[in-house]
């Protein structure tokens, strides 16, 4: 099991001296090749528990294990980790500061084995990837572009390494439509292929789409960890965390609400279309 | 005061405005020949891709940037006009995305405070406009609070409130709702929407979420630093094939429709709301 919490807790030091308890005694086993989404209110310890997994913070107390081996020992080879594991920031515009975009994504390289056209053949395929005409952006600098367009490169410098996990904070708050469905699609493929997935995100739409797994925090601890389908048919228990089920979902309820039964494991798009379709066309058949 | 505005009057009025950036001697054009109008208390909410444009053009209102090409009037100040700038940044404020960047002190209602003071305002009066601000955004009874210490839909709140302090009639949110939980955006979107009405404040609204946009009284499409579309949200979004062309999709319902449709089932009009929606599908079944 490659990323393993152990009864962790985490509390912060404030600048008047107090603690600020931000995560309590939390166990999270999370596996090679798993797409996990993490969801929770505002303040609720997401950021912090990710920063934990990729060894930014370190416990107050419990153990964090990479492939059986505990990341906080003086002795641990921290190498072994910055190689498998990649995150990228909430907040990506601080991760940039290479003069160029080019340099930027290539920065996880510097230390790879691979010729120079290898690893600009890789640069290439990332901005690509991210929805970018590489010869437009690689000379530009990370300070010139729009929000989004920064998130979208220090996404591209998280995927250049190929790394076995990928951590992203929020990565979709910013994007545009389309290139939140591209990156989308983009680590559901490399998810197919292998690579794990951990998703902090506010969007249910997007977790409930993607993740197969999600994991629900309130308050600095654990609440719910399952599979998308169960926790996201649960609607009542998500509003009473403060959360939603995505749109497709809530609509479904609503229906359902007004004698339309919609079944609660339509969580797509595409499933409550098809459902709201069949119910319809049964009404025109008895019509006629 | 030549800027006292009535009713339906014109607060922004922009015609053949272009400006390109200039990063170390490199010119990238960001908007070309953008017309535009707003009148006095609306809310219009402007959509489009990364880079198309969105943050440049808001930050030409409150001249954060200035005006390289075309004409640019706000609430009657010429925006090329030096002499008036800071007047002008006082009538137009600005929220922006990151809810922890915002602050510059540790203490509430002197984080609200913070403008009022760059602007000379009477020191006298300045705790009660502070008061008053936090009345306005709900916040109330946390003036001596820390910000860090909010969830992040509060912390929106208060960014708000600092901006309210100076009363401007004018305010531009640029993806204000982007780092919040499902709770927080749903929040700080009423709390717009209740001061659009209620204050009659010009609203203009940057966002990537197209259903946040339903209730605002115009849509401005930008795409690629030239405006697409500028109309009711009804007009904009069952225009499909404008807003494929500038890559947008719209909201669930209005997918839906088109989708039944395409199925041989037709609602009786174009919903934009999830309560609309359920209203159409109730009427057929
Ligand atoms: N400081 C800058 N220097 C140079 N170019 C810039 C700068 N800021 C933005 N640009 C460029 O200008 C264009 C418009 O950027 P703008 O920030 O207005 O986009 P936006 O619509 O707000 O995008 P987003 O949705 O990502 O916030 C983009 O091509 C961007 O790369
Ligand atoms: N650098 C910090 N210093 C002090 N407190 C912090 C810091 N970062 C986060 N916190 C606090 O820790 C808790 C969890 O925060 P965080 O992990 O950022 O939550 P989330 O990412 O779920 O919004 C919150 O109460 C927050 O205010
Ligand atoms: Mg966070
Ligand atoms: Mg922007």
């Amino acid at each position: 099991m490659p990323i393993e919490l152990e009864s962790v807790s985490f509390a912060y030091k404030s600048a008047d001296g107090s603690e600020i308890q931000a995560l309590r005694d939390i166990s999270i086993k999370i596996g090679d090749g798993e797409f996990v989404g993490i969801m929770g209110h505002t303040g609720c310890g997401k950021t912090t528990l990710i920063q934990l997994m990729a060894g930014l913070l370190t416990p107050v107390s419990g153990s964090v294990l990479f492939d059986g081996l505990d990341i906080n020992m003086r002795d641990y080879d921290r190498a072994k980790l910055r190689e498998a594991v990649s995150l990228v920031f909430q907040f990506p515009e601080y991760q940039l500061f290479e003069s160029t975009v080019e340099r930027d994504v290539a920065f996880g390289l510097k230390h790879s084995r691979q010729s120079r056209d290898e690893i600009s053949e890789r640069v290439r395929w990332s901005l690509e990837i991210m929805g970018f005409d590489f010869d437009l952006i690689r000379k530009k600098s990370p300070l010139s572009l729009s929000g989004g367009e920064k998130r979208r490169v220090a996404i591209a410098g998280a995927l250049v390494t190929k790394p076995r996990y990928l951590i992203f904070d929020e990565p979709i708050a910013g994007l545009d439509q389309m290139s939140r469905n591209a990156f989308l699609e983009i680590i559901d493929e490399l998810n197919r292929e292998g690579t794990a997935v951990v998703m902090v995100s506010h969007n249910a739409d997007a977790i409930s789409e993607y993740c197969k797994r999600v994991i629900i925090f309130s308050d600095g601890e654990l609440v719910t960890d399952g599979a998308v389908k169960e926790v996201f048919s649960d609607i009542n228990k998500l509003e009473e965390l403060y959360l939603n089920a995505g749109t497709p979902r809530t609509i479904g309820h609503m229906l359902s609400g007004h004698g339309m039964e919609i079944s609660d494991k339509a969580t797509s798009y595409d499933e409550l279309l098809f459902a709201i379709k069949s119910k319809l066309q049964n009404v025109e058949r008895t019509l006629h | 005061m030549n800027n006292t505005v009535h009713h339906n009057s014109t607060v922004i009025h922009g015609s053949d405005i272009s400006f390109s950036y200039d990063f170390d001697g490199q010119l990238s054009s960001a908007l070309t020949d953008i017309d535009i109008e707003i009148k006095k208390g609306e809310f219009v909410a402007i959509l489009g891709q990364n880079g198309s444009g969105k943050s440049t053009l808001a930050k030409h209102f409150n001249a954060l940037l200035p005006v390289q090409k075309g004409k640019l009037t706000v609430c009657g100040i010429d925006a090329k006009n030096q002499s008036e700038i800071w007047r002008l940044r006082r009538l137009c404020g600005m929220v922006f995305q990151n809810p922890d960047n915002q602050f510059v002190s540790s203490v509430i209602e002197e984080d609200v405070a913070f403008g009022l003071e760059n602007y000379e305002v009477d020191r006298e009066l300045i705790p009660d406009m502070v008061e008053n601000a936090l009345r306005l955004v709900g916040m109330s009874g946390y003036e001596k609070r820390s910000p860090h210490s909010l969830s992040g839909g509060q912390k929106q709140r208060v960014a708000l409130a600092g901006v309210l302090a100076l009363d401007p009639d004018i305010i531009v949110f640029d993806e204000v709702t982007a780092m919040l939980d499902p709770m927080g955006r749903k929040e700080i979107l009423e709390e717009i929407h209740r001061l659009n009405k209620e204050t009659g404040k010009t609203v203009v609204m940057i966002t990537h979420y197209v259903e946040e946009t339903v209730n605002a009284d115009k849509v401005l499409l930008l795409h690629n630093g030239r405006v697409a579309g500028f109309g009711t949200p009804r007009e904009i979004f069952t225009n499909t094939e404008l807003m494929q062309r500038v890559g947008l999709v719209s909201p669930v319902p209005v997918r839906l429709f088109n989708d039944l449709k395409a199925e041989g089932i037709c609602l009786k009009s174009c919903p934009l709301t999830n309560e609309e929606l359920v209203e159409e599908i109730c009427r057929l079944s």
